[in-house]
């Protein structure tokens, strides 16, 4: 036993908690004794002589040093991580852009769990929601691509791709102004053509398998990642033995991963792009609008070596091949071609060129291959608790794309506790070898052949014959240097929690290039993401909660036989101690928890209790359009859901997701303190309305927004706490972190304005949401009711209207099947109001999601829940409940989407 | 087409000597260390990539940012096409 907490001792002082864990796990199997290794009893007492086994346990923990087998050493391991990505403005000369630059706001929820001895299961979650300008191609500055159609210049900037342009007698593009103007100057360069999309989101569930011998690993992994235009799904199989007595490891890899493409072509780019290259491709959508259909596969292998070279220096190498198959193009990116018509030069300048500009589909080669050679080197400076990594890649491939990446960390470690590392990287690459910002073709876009009376007889296209084989001008293929800066911070916190935040700021340009020769300044932009993640080492925490147990018993042992007021002291520590390590268990088996969909009914029962949970609702609407509890036809649609105008279209389904971060924390035993950040992400479909007129926005049939939500935050004060029932009141603060002002994007040259009062982000108000709950048990039996409001406490929000109050009466009853199982059915009621008030600015009202009249009601639901509490392993503590809310009755007010339900879920642990 | 700035052309002189500095290091690498002289080894500082998150959210940005970017082979794929 001395040995063993030695053992634990020096491996908690190394700082790799895992180990621990490991060696532990090596005890339990009680593998017959081998060279150089520590034969651990079942009890964790050593079975040599004390001196001989310590230096045999070092041994062994140190051939199982991380980093040369890092892939598969069992982790378990809770992760949640957020991270924001923004670019700044692009450069467009002559005119402001109301476009906002891209941003991405990136969500992962994760967690590594140990199966059986050797292995191990992952599971991965993985959203990005984006929105704002790309650059859809790239032309001359007087084709105007960025026109502004208002007169400020800003406010109705809009893409134009197509257009006319004056050529001098050797092709160069001459200067206009906007009414087509020569100014008798070259023209100054190109510029980038902006064109923004409404929000997306993509998902990805990924998920891996490994299994470690002694000197060997085999991992598994798979996932699929969806997005309204891109289905992908891949499957890897990697594996590594340790050579050397650990101080060499051999890495091999294979990944394949097949993808289908289903891009919508955007209605308004349509009569402006051509796409007559990929004309077999494009499908027809039951909306009628067309899609371009294709699939693509990437497979890749790849093989690396690790080598310890001293006590302090480690090097690895690695060496990936990369094939990629299939359609490798971008469909939403365009090169404008110029073409000059030889026989139509009536409207050229003297002894120049005119040519007619038209967007072409970009095309890239079907096939691409790929070699990249990575090399990292790391050495430690001891004296300083300091390491230097440098790395440097190599990538070649068939596209002509050389890229040289030069990558250097200091990690500097501060205390036990911080690591601190300042991060540099440097990237140049070469050009595609089909990349073209600018395409001149001298021939006629299309050929018309009229009789005398003008009748057309025949139009013949151009000869694609006479263009590159593929042209692309996206920038990301140009050449191009990027130099990126930052720093990584990571702190060990209590009990196994890991906070790491990280921020980097980079510049993409082509004078960044090693050796000059990039791409002109056009392309350059700056972009900036920072990033927020908490991991939760559970293999620590149980090493954590095994101390308090021990120190509880032995504090409890020490009192017994203690004479008068010191025993009643020990007792003290003891039932504290012991309260404290069985806090989780407790948790999972008390009255504690009402199901999954019930909010703010939880307090911690201790003072110094803090919990960490993660709560996500998924409301889901397809159906009918219900008027009160009757559904609607679609000339009733038509003729009433939309006020004064008519519907052309209405909600085919609706899927609203909100995940919260629960943190609560008990600076006293009747008073609980929550903080609920939210991120909400938001996707609908619309269907065009029989006999309705016919609206181009119809063939948008999707769209989404995402991004934070609302934050909530305040006390939840225990009114009554015994052994078998508590009743808290909350008293809940909404803030009006989520946006309220996101728009459609412009399209048909017109503005469609903000997005359906039920897509934006949160309320746009400061909230009140009190609640009062009371739970018990009986038995096994349990049960309890809630009720609580939602008060606007503002008349409007910034963009003109307040959501409608709410309030809810719910009860349920359910029962503890076992100590780890149980189940509940619920009852609710719920009146919302109608909105107050309206956008204050116009937006074209085409659907009843427009009207702000369409919204509140009374709704009855009921809830079916199951709550699976975990009372022992590295999860102790840990409950996951979910929840089936399923619509029964409701009474819309005015015209809304039928209701499906809401899948509710939490997962929390006390800590 | 833009001029190259002079941390270009200084990085481009460094290159190959780090390039021979690692594989001269390596060359010498035979020197057996064992297992008890592998603590500093096994110090966080000296893992692959010590903020996993963080280098994980960066790589995947970077893929849809710059062509010579490989995924890391967990990578589901996506449009990324932001």
């Amino acid at each position: 036993m001395v040995v063993t907490r030695r053992l634990l001792a020096w491996l908690r002082a190394l700082g790799r908690p895992v180990l621990a864990r490991t060696a532990k796990r090596r005890g339990r199997r009680r593998r017959p004794a081998q060279p150089g290794r520590l034969p651990l009893a079942r009890n964790g007492s050593a079975s040599r002589a004390p001196g001989r086994a310590c230096l045999e346990a070092l041994t062994t923990a140190a051939l199982a040093l991380p980093g040369l087998a890092a892939s598969a050493e069992p982790r378990d391991e809770l992760r949640l991580q957020y991270g924001r990505y923004e670019e700044d403005d692009r450069r467009l000369p002559g005119v402001q852009s109301r476009f906002d630059p891209i941003d991405v706001d990136y969500l992962n929820l994760g967690a590594t769990v140990g199966l059986l001895d050797r292995w191990n299961f992952s599971l991965d979650y993985f959203q990005d929601t984006w929105s704002g300008a790309t650059p859809i191609a790239s032309a001359p500055q007087s084709l105007f691509g960025n026109r502004a159609s208002a007169p400020d210049g800003v406010s109705g900037a809009t893409p134009y791709v197509v257009g006319d342009l004056s050529f001098d007698g050797d092709f160069q593009v001459l200067e206009s102004d906007l009414f087509g103007t020569l100014t008798g100057r070259p023209d100054p360069g190109l510029v980038h053509t902006l064109s923004s999309a409404s929000p997306e989101t993509r998902k990805e569930v990924d998920f891996g398998l490994d299994y470690a011998w002694d000197d060997a690993t085999l991992a598994g992994k798979g996932g699929i990642s969806v997005e309204p235009d891109y289905l992908s799904g891949f499957a890897r199989l990697e594996g590594g033995i340790d050579l050397a007595r650990k101080r060499t490891r051999l890495e091999l890899g294979t990944t394949i991963a097949r993808s289908a493409i289903d891009s919508h072509l955007d209605h308004d780019a349509v009569p402006y792009l051509d796409f007559s290259s990929y004309a077999g491709e494009i499908h027809n959508r039951r909306s009628g609008s067309p899609v371009l259909r294709e699939t693509r596969t990437d497979w890749t292998l790849d093989a690396g070596l690790r080598q310890i070279l001293t006590p302090t220096t480690r090097i690895s190498t690695s060496l990936r091949y990369e094939r990629s198959q299939g359609y490798l193009a971008n469909p939403y990116k365009a090169v404008e071609v110029a073409f000059i018509d030889p026989e139509q030069q009536f409207l050229a300048p003297p002894g120049g060129y005119y040519g007619s500009v038209h967007a072409l589909l970009e095309r890239r080669p079907d096939e691409r291959n790929q070699l990249i050679w990575s090399t990292q080197l790391l050495q430690d400076v001891a004296a300083i608790h300091g390491a230097l990594s440098l790395r440097y890649a190599l990538a070649h491939d068939d596209w002509g794309i050389d890229a040289h990446t030069l990558e250097a960390q200091w990690r500097q470690q501060l205390g036990t506790t911080w690591l601190v590392t300042p991060r540099f990287r440097y990237t140049s690459q070469g050009a595609a070898d089909f990349y073209r910002p600018f395409l001149v073709s001298q021939q006629a876009y299309q050929t018309v052949v009229s009789d005398p009376d003008g009748n057309i007889l025949s139009i013949t296209p151009f000869d694609p014959g006479l263009l590159p084989g593929d042209y692309s001008g996206d920038h990301r293929l140009s050449a191009f240097g990027v130099v990126s800066g930052g720093i990584a911070l990571q702190k060990r916190l209590f009990r196994g929690f890991v906070l790491d935040l990280g921020f980097e700021y980079s510049r993409y340009a082509g004078s960044l290039r090693l050796g000059g020769g990039g791409e002109a300044s056009f392309t350059r932009y700056d972009s900036w993401l920072v990033n927020a993640s908490l991991r939760i080492d559970l293999a620590t925490l149980a090493l954590v909660r095994e101390g308090d147990r021990e120190r509880g018993r032995a504090q409890g042992s020490a009192g017994v036989g203690a004479a008068g007021s010191e025993a009643d002291g020990h007792a003290g520590a003891h039932a504290e101690g012991h309260a404290r390590a069985e806090a989780g268990a407790a948790s999972v088996h008390g009255a504690g928890h009402a199901p999954a969909g019930v909010m703010y009914a939880h307090a911690l029962p201790r003072a110094g209790d803090f919990m960490i949970g993660y709560r996500t609702m998924y409301m889901r609407r397809d159906g009918d359009i219900v008027n009160g509890s009757k559904a609607l036809s679609d000339g009733e649609i038509i003729a009433g859901a939309c006020g004064a105008a008519a519907c052309s279209s209405a909600g085919e389904s609706m899927a609203h997701q909100m995940h919260m971060l629960d943190l609560m924390v008990a600076p006293t035993s009747w008073l609980t303190l929550l903080l609920m950040p939210s991120y909400v992400d938001q996707e609908m479909r619309l269907r065009a309305l029989d006999g309705a007129v016919p609206d181009v926005h119809a063939n948008h049939d999707h769209h989404a927004t995402g991004g934070f939500g609302d934050t909530r935050f305040g006390p939840i004060v225990g009114l009554l706490h015994r052994d078998h029932y508590q009743a808290n009141l909350a008293l809940i603060v909404s803030a009006p972190s989520g946006d309220t002002s996101v728009r459609f994007r412009r399209d048909h040259q017109s503005e469609r304005g903000f997005v359906h009062y039920d897509m934006q982000l949160g309320s746009g108000t400061w909230d009140f949401v009190p609640a009062l709950s009371f739970q018990g048990e009986h038995g096994r039996l349990r049960f309890g009711a809630q009720t609580s409001a939602t008060i606007r406490m503002e008349e409007e929000g910034p963009t003109g209207y307040a959501l409608g109050d709410e309030a809810q009466l719910t009860a349920w009853g359910g029962a503890r099947l076992t100590d780890w199982l149980g189940v509940t059915l619920r009852a609710l009621y719920t009146h919302q109001g109608r909105i107050h008030g309206r956008y204050d600015r116009p937006i074209v009202v085409r659907t009843p999601h427009d009207l702000p009249g369409n919204s509140g009601g009374e709704l009855f639901d009921l809830g079916f829940g199951v709550a699976v509490g975990i009372p022992r392993g590295a999860f102790e503590g840990m409950q996951l409940s979910l929840e089936w809310i399923q619509p029964v009755a409701e009474d819309f007010r005015g015209d809304q989407l039928e209701r499906t339900g809401t899948l509710a879920a939490t997962w929390g642990m006390v800590f | 087409m833009d001029r190259a700035p002079l941390i270009m052309l200084v990085l481009r002189r460094a290159i190959a000597p780090l390039l021979l500095a690692s594989i001269a290091t390596l060359a010498g690498g035979c020197r057996t260390v064992e297992p008890w002289e592998r603590g500093a080894l096994a110090a966080p500082r000296m893992q692959d990539e010590p903020h996993g998150p963080h280098a994980g959210f960066v790589d995947h940005v970077r893929q849809s940012r710059e062509a010579s970017a490989a995924g890391n082979g967990s990578s589901g794929g996506g449009c990324g096409c932001y």
